[in-house]
Parts: C-alpha cells; structure tokens; sequence
C-alpha cells in the first residue's frame, strides 16, 4: 500500500517533465510504476519498454516517432489489432497483460504454495526470464520447485501449462539456478535434445564430471546417479514431483510440436490470426456502384427486398415471369439488362440418372419501352425448347432456384414435371 | 441462351390485394426475436431470415409471429476438425469472436432489406383451472408463395420442413440447402446458393496456396 502511493506520487511529480521531453523529442529518464522490479509506466514514451514481450516488427516504425501523439495513434492501432473480443468496448488483451504487470509489482508468487518467498525482483525483475513467461502465459497451471538432499543437482522449478482441449502438456518452462545460486533463469530443452547427458550435467552442482560429451550412453555414473536423484526428488509444494522435472530436462511440449523459442515470441495479433483462419461469410450482395436510377434500377413490388416474386412454368419450355418491376436492371445507355443466374435440378423420381441445367440468362430491353408500359410482363426462358427436348420421358421433382447476379436476390420452387 | 420478351398487359396483377391480407404490425411489440437459420454441415451455417413474435400494445392478448426473409448467407467457422490450424483456446475463441463479429456486421446489413413471407396470429387466453396462459381460438396464418401472391388459412398454422437437394460438390449426396414453408396448398422456400458453399471452400482452398 505504502509502495504504490510512492508510486503514484512518483507519477505525478515525473510524467509532465517526460510529456515535455516527448514533444522536442528529447532522451528523458525512465518513469517506474516500480523501482524494484523496473517496470515502467504505461505512458507512450515508455510503450516499447513496457510492452517488450509483445513488440516484433513494430520497434523499428515506433522508434521513428518523435511526439506523443503520433505514438498515441500507432498504439491504439497496436492495442485494437490485437484486441481478441472486437465486439466489445474493453480490449481484453491490454488489460490481461496490465493485470499481469501488477501482478509483478505486487510479487504475485510469494505465497504460493510449491515456490513460497518466490520474487520476481530476485529473479532479473521486469526483463527477467520468469517475468517474461509470465508476462506471455499467465500463471502456470502447476509450478513447484525442487532442491537437491545431497546437494548433486541445482535448486529448479517447473511452470507447467496445460492444454484443456489435448489433456496434455503445452509448455514446461524449467528454471534454473546456474551454479546452485542467483536468479532463476530459463533452461533451453531445445540445446539438449540430442544430449540427454549434457542435460544433467547443466544442473549439476559440481561440475567436475569427466563427461565431454556423446548423449547418455557416454554418460559418466556420477551423472547417471543425479538423473536418478531428479527423479526420486519431490516437489516442494507436493505439486510436481522429480519425474516431471526429469522429462522436461529433455522436453518442451508433449506433443513435441512448440518448441521453447516460438513460445517466447510475441504472439500474433488476434486480428492478424482471425485473418488466416478458414472462417469466412459469403452470400452478400457486393455494393451497388453508381445511382440508383442513373446505374441501376431496383424492384419496386412489395416484397422485392430479398425476393424476386415471379411464376414458373414448366412445358416445352421453362420460364419464369413477372412485372418487369419485381426484377432489379443494370443501366446499359438506353437498355435495361437483368441477369439471373439459374440452376435447374430434375430428379428422375423412377430412379433414372439427374439432370442439372445451370447458366445465366441475360435480357436487354429498351428502358423507354418499359417507361411505356408499366405494367408489362417480362417472360425469362430458362430452359428453351430445344434443351427440353433432350430430357429423357419420365416424372421428375424439379428444384428451381433463380438469383439476380447483381443484387443476389432470389427465388426457388419446388415442382413436379412429367414429360 | 435465347430470350424472348412477352408484352402482356397483365388482366390481373399478380400479387394483387387479398380481402383478407395479412396483419399490420408496425405498432405491435416485438417480445421475441431469432434468426432463421439451420447447419449445412458442422462448420457451416445458412442464414436465410428472421422470425419476430409481436404482441399487439393494445390487447396483450394478441400476438403475431412474422417470418421476414433475407439475402441468404452462410458462415463458415473454423472448425479445428477440419482444419491444420493449432492453437490454443485462446486463439480459438479470439477467432471465434472475430468471425461472429463479421457475421453479425454482415447480418446487419443484409437484415436492412427483408421481406416478410409469413405471418401467424393468435389470442391467449388464461386456462381458469391451472392459470396457465393457453391459446384461445385457432391460428390464422399468412403464407406468400413464390409467385407473390398471398395464401391464407383461417384453422392452420404454418408447416416447415427442411428443403434439400442434390449437392453440386457430390451428386451422390442431397444436402440441404433451405427451409420449406407451407400453407394450405401453398409453399414458399427460402434457401442459399450451393455456389456459396462452394466459394466457401475456394476461397479457403486460394488461401492455403
């Protein structure tokens, strides 16, 4: 409570000297929101420090931004590519990673069961190892640590984060502490996937082992017996036991898919993702170009929003027809064009082979002429006699379906035709 | 594709008038709204209208449930089963609330321009013995069949049934591809394009390349 009121009071007294450094574009000092762990304030000067884990590319293009108001704007930008609900008014990204800021500050693991006294600022702070993965995944699913009895290995602790949908391990960061002492850092599964031995011989305590490499099978005894000391070790919390620690000396996921270094990478933007995905809407009409009346000319019949309300008729010669009013016609000079796309489907209902007739059936008429007669009825042959005439004898069920290839307005039926 | 213009001066006007037409609902109070829509398969979905039930303000025994159809659409998400994208939940439900973003933008905009097809009024009434709200007298039910002409039924409510057809992708198969509405006789279908199906798994097919 103490600290972040210092905080605050840090805030206010250095936040307008740094606005007024942003404008000339000046070097200024760093604002913290804390010290001991070196985190900086959410200002936008301080965004790139701030939001490490998250920046690839974008570095480059920030550092050319001189005022705070440019770099207000590509922040914005940044936030809402990667906003992962753009349906609603939060950014749920921004505010899941400034939770896990504060988390930080407050030293969210130091009464956690398994890693108890656990702090971020023993651990390298904000640009440590373990702030970096928690900054990117949150809190582990399980995490506890394990020490040596007899002091052959390093003290080492594992984050696990499982995957709901799989029942399987998605990542496993071990951590470390290099020589038995300091800060915890990463352990690189990838750097020891062909040398299981060399594995243990970074976690030994003592490295006076005669081993010079050549993966387990030139693994020294001494070696052998601290693999067997992980394995038999237990978990300080009673969470995680040796075993675990064991396979993720040599493991990352547990499908072997992610590797360490991708999960470290900042992650894509949702908007980004969303993109590549394979979901897709289609079925819109594309925007009319042009004026209505001057370009194109819409039906005007009651229900002609959607719909092309038209008679059909099946005999020698399928047509659909209907006031010239209930079609939607493209300005072409002095003519009026309709295209329908069409699909026709005959079932043979006697079990003989199907027929699909399809094409676009395109009219041109004189816009005066229909100026003339308002009430005229526009006949569309679909299928012309001829073409019915190469339809075997038989009872069919016919499904029709028309939709104007401009305004994807449409209509079906579903009729039965002898012939 | 040979054309011809019939010039008819049409004696009656299709889609003319009908003594008994359907129920003006504009003052009424919509209590209950969803979209029409069923699944092609599991990744897709075809939206082809809404329905709307209203209450008259005026006697809150009244209601009119009207069927409104659209610009048919089809959504596809993106189904982990048939997809090579891995990801985590996370990732999963962000591109979901993506998708369902683009679907109801487009939703929207299609929804601006709907017709209604079908109405179905009805009265309640409260059953004396359990106080229960039960239906007072019969439905009466407005039907407009392909051609624009209005059906009505003074005893009958609505009959829906799934419409399918051979599917353009397999011929072997029949996939459904609307909803057929029915009424004493007349039937009105409302349906998607199976090339919107077949786009859908273009433009997935062009983005692998």
């Amino acid at each position: 409570m103490k600290r972040s009121k210092m905080f605050v009071f840090a805030l206010i007294i250095l936040l307008p000297f740094a606005v007024g450094c942003a404008s000339f574009g000046n070097k200024r000092p760093m604002v913290f929101v804390d010290k001991l762990n070196n985190i900086p304030a959410d200002i936008p000067s301080q965004f790139l420090d701030r939001y490490y884990v998250l920046i690839d590319k974008e570095k480059k293009e920030f550092k050319k931004l001189l005022m705070d108001e440019e770099r207000q704007v590509f922040i914005d930008n940044f936030w809402n590519e990667r906003d992962p609900d753009p349906s609603t008014p939060e950014n749920e990204k921004k505010q899941e990673i400034d939770n896990r800021i504060d988390d930080i500050a407050n030293e969210h693991f130091f009464s956690t069961p398994g890693v108890f006294g656990l702090l971020f600022r023993s651990n390298g702070g904000f640009r440590g190892d373990m702030a970096k993965v928690y900054l990117l995944h949150g809190e582990p699913d399980a995490m506890d640590t394990i020490e040596s009895e007899g002091n052959s290995f390093v003290p080492m602790m594992l984050w696990i984060y499982g995957d709901p949908q799989r029942g399987s391990i998605l990542y496993a960061f071990l951590f470390y502490q290099k020589g038995g002492s300091g800060a915890y850092r990463l352990f690189s599964q990838e750097s020891y996937q062909l040398d299981q031995c060399g594995a243990i011989y970074e976690v030994a305590t003592l490295r006076t082992y005669s081993y010079a490499g050549g993966g387990l099978q030139a693994c020294p005894d001494d070696l052998s017996r601290i693999y067997n000391d992980i394995n038999r070790a237990s978990g300080k919390g009673g969470i995680i036991d040796g075993y675990f620690f064991i396979w993720a000396l040599f493991n990352f996921s547990q499908d072997g898919s992610i590797r360490q270094g991708e999960a470290l990478e900042p992650p894509k933007p949702a908007s980004e993702i969303a993109k590549q995905s394979k979901a897709h809407v289609t079925g819109e009409a594309p925007e009319l170009v042009g004026k209505e009346g001057v370009d194109y000319i819409l039906a005007s019949c009651e229900s002609c929003n959607s719909m092309i309300p038209a008679e059909l008729s099946l005999g020698e010669i399928f047509t659909v027809s209907a006031p010239w009013k209930n079609f939607d016609w493209t300005v072409k000079e002095e003519y009026l064009e309709l295209s329908l796309r069409y699909r026709i489907i005959l079932e043979n209902r006697n079990g003989g082979k199907s027929i699909v007739l399809e094409d676009t059936a395109v009219m041109d008429v004189k816009k005066s002429f229909l100026d003339k007669y308002p009430e005229l009825i526009v006949v569309v042959d679909l299928v012309k006699p001829e073409q019915v005439a190469t339809i075997p004898l038989g009872t069919y069920h016919v499904s029709v379906y028309i939709k104007n290839t401009m305004t994807k307005k449409d209509n079906a039926w579903s009729e039965s035709f002898t012939k | 594709m040979f054309l011809s213009l019939a010039v008819l001066f049409a004696l009656e006007i299709i889609g003319g008038p009908l003594a008994n037409s359907p129920p003006d609902v504009k003052d009424f109070t919509p209590v209950l709204s969803k979209e029409l829509e069923f699944r092609i398969d599991d990744c897709k979905t075809a939206f082809v209208g809404r329905m709307v039930v209203y209450r008259n303000p005026d006697d809150p025994y009244e209601f009119v449930k009207v069927y409104y159809r659209q610009v048919a659409i089809v959504s596809e998400r993106a189904c982990e089963n048939n997809s090579t994208e891995k990801g985590n939940l996370d990732r999963i439900s962000s591109n979901l609330n993506y998708h369902q973003k683009e679907e109801a933008d487009i939703l929207d905009r299609v929804q601006k321009a709907t017709d209604a097809f079908a109405y179905v009024q009805w009265r309640i009434t409260k059953d004396l013995r359990t106080g229960q709200d039960i239906q007072d007298g019969s439905f009466q039910s407005w039907l407009l069949e392909q051609n624009g002409n209005w059906t009505f039924s003074n005893s009958y409510n609505l009959d829906t049934s799934p419409f399918s057809e051979l599917s353009k992708g397999n011929p072997k198969k029949i996939t459904m591809v609307g909803i057929r509405f029915s009424l004493a006789g007349g039937v009105h279908i409302v349906r998607v394009d199976q090339d919107e199906i077949q786009n859908l798994k273009k433009e997935a097919t062009n983005e692998k390349k």
